[in-house]
């Protein structure tokens, strides 16, 4: 069996352009591959938010069995609430008392931070009494993202 | 929030903390052991004019002693706390309205074969979650109870129950005043265990206005 050489210089031209065929895939390939890790890198290096940070509002009431005061238990409630949610979650969730009426036993507390921290909170505020032993209640009533809302329920 | 607050058991031990329940926690339904019901009967009708009272007992089942007589059960509603899987089982098929307790040391009693011969009798038997008893844990350092553990187990058990229309009811039943429960707040503590507004209604208010009235007409 014998090749003439148009027959040879064929072969070697199909050969040639299947190497170049491959090296061309693998390049484009690696260029992909390189442009979606710099984009990964970069968004670890610019820190992007993970998660959005909402604020929540609580209608909440108090209700003491023993003589403690109304209007000294509500100076206290976002402390005891922290110390019952622990630091790890006070780096995540922030708690203010917006306002308090003592003659109602009604006030609002204001929730920052991250969407399960009204979880937390509600929480905290429920079983709270159980565990520090001050025989005071704080009932959740409501949750709103607007304090409007909530601010005629503490109208007389 | 729940619109009906109900709870049908409260264990408080006194005629004075009874009435301290009823003045400041505004309840619609509220069940309280029927020996403080005899005791402070008149004063607790004239307290609560909205309130609904139902006299209430708990029962220890055992293998010797399944339930208490009849009589018993059509005067006050039960709910039995069985000690044993046999006794549990044995409930489960009895005729009669009680419920049976839901503990955290009876949690691993009312498995998925338990809530599988529930949806099998004729007559509508009710699990009731005593959630004072999860709770308390919080306050006990013992290192081999994981109340993360037994809470997870309470999520699957009455999700299953919902799941086969096995009725749930949830209460308190909490033995001390400063530590007792508002409906609110056990509607926190199912939110926080995952349960849906849906699922939460059901077991806040349907079920326990459904055991009401089952109870009412087998008297």
């Amino acid at each position: 069996m014998t090749f003439s050489v148009l027959e040879y210089l064929s072969m070697l031209l199909s050969v040639v352009s299947i190497a170049i065929a491959i090296t061309s895939l693998y390049l484009t390939y690696r260029r992909a591959y390189v442009t979606r890790l710099t984009k990964l890198s970069n968004r670890n290096i610019y820190g992007s938010r993970r998660y959005k940070r909402v604020k929540r509002y609580i209608l909440f009431r108090f209700v003491c069995f023993d003589e403690t005061h109304v209007s000294e238990f509500s100076k206290r409630v976002t402390s005891h609430i922290y110390a019952f949610l622990g630091p790890l979650i006070k780096t995540r969730c922030g708690i203010s008392m917006v306002t308090v009426r003592s003659d109602l036993g009604r006030g609002i507390i204001r929730v920052s931070g991250d969407s399960e921290c009204v979880k937390y909170v509600l929480t905290a505020m429920s079983l709270r009494h159980v565990v520090d032993g001050i025989p005071c209640l704080v009932i959740p009533l409501r949750t709103s993202g607007l304090v409007s809302r909530l601010r005629r329920y503490l109208r007389t | 929030m729940p619109l009906l607050r109900v709870d049908l058991l409260t264990l408080l031990d006194n005629c004075k903390h009874v009435l301290a329940f009823l003045q400041n926690l505004d309840i619609d339904v509220l069940g309280i052991p029927d020996h403080i019901l005899n005791q402070c009967c008149e004063v607790i009708i004239t307290k609560s004019k909205n309130t609904v009272i139902i006299p209430r007992a708990i029962f220890e089942s055992s293998q010797n002693r399944l339930l208490p007589k009849m009589f018993e059960l059509k005067t006050r509603l039960y709910t039995c706390i069985p000690r044993d899987l046999a006794t549990a089982r044995s409930l489960a098929k009895l005729s009669g309205v009680y419920t049976i307790a839901l503990r955290a040391d009876t949690v691993r009693l009312i498995d998925e074969n338990e809530i599988n011969l529930l949806t099998q009798v004729k007559v509508r038997k009710f699990i009731e979650v005593h959630l004072y008893s999860f709770i308390e844990l919080l306050k006990h350092e013992d290192k081999r109870i994981s109340l993360e553990r037994l809470l997870h187990f309470l999520g699957e058990t009455i999700e299953r129950a919902l799941r086969r229309d096995v009725p749930v009811i949830v209460s308190s039943a909490s033995p001390r005043l400063d530590q007792t429960l508002h409906p609110n707040q056990m509607d926190v503590l199912l939110f926080l265990l995952g349960f849906t507004k849906r699922e939460r209604r059901m077991m806040l208010e349907v079920y326990p206005m459904e055991l009401l009235s089952t109870w009412r007409e087998w008297r």
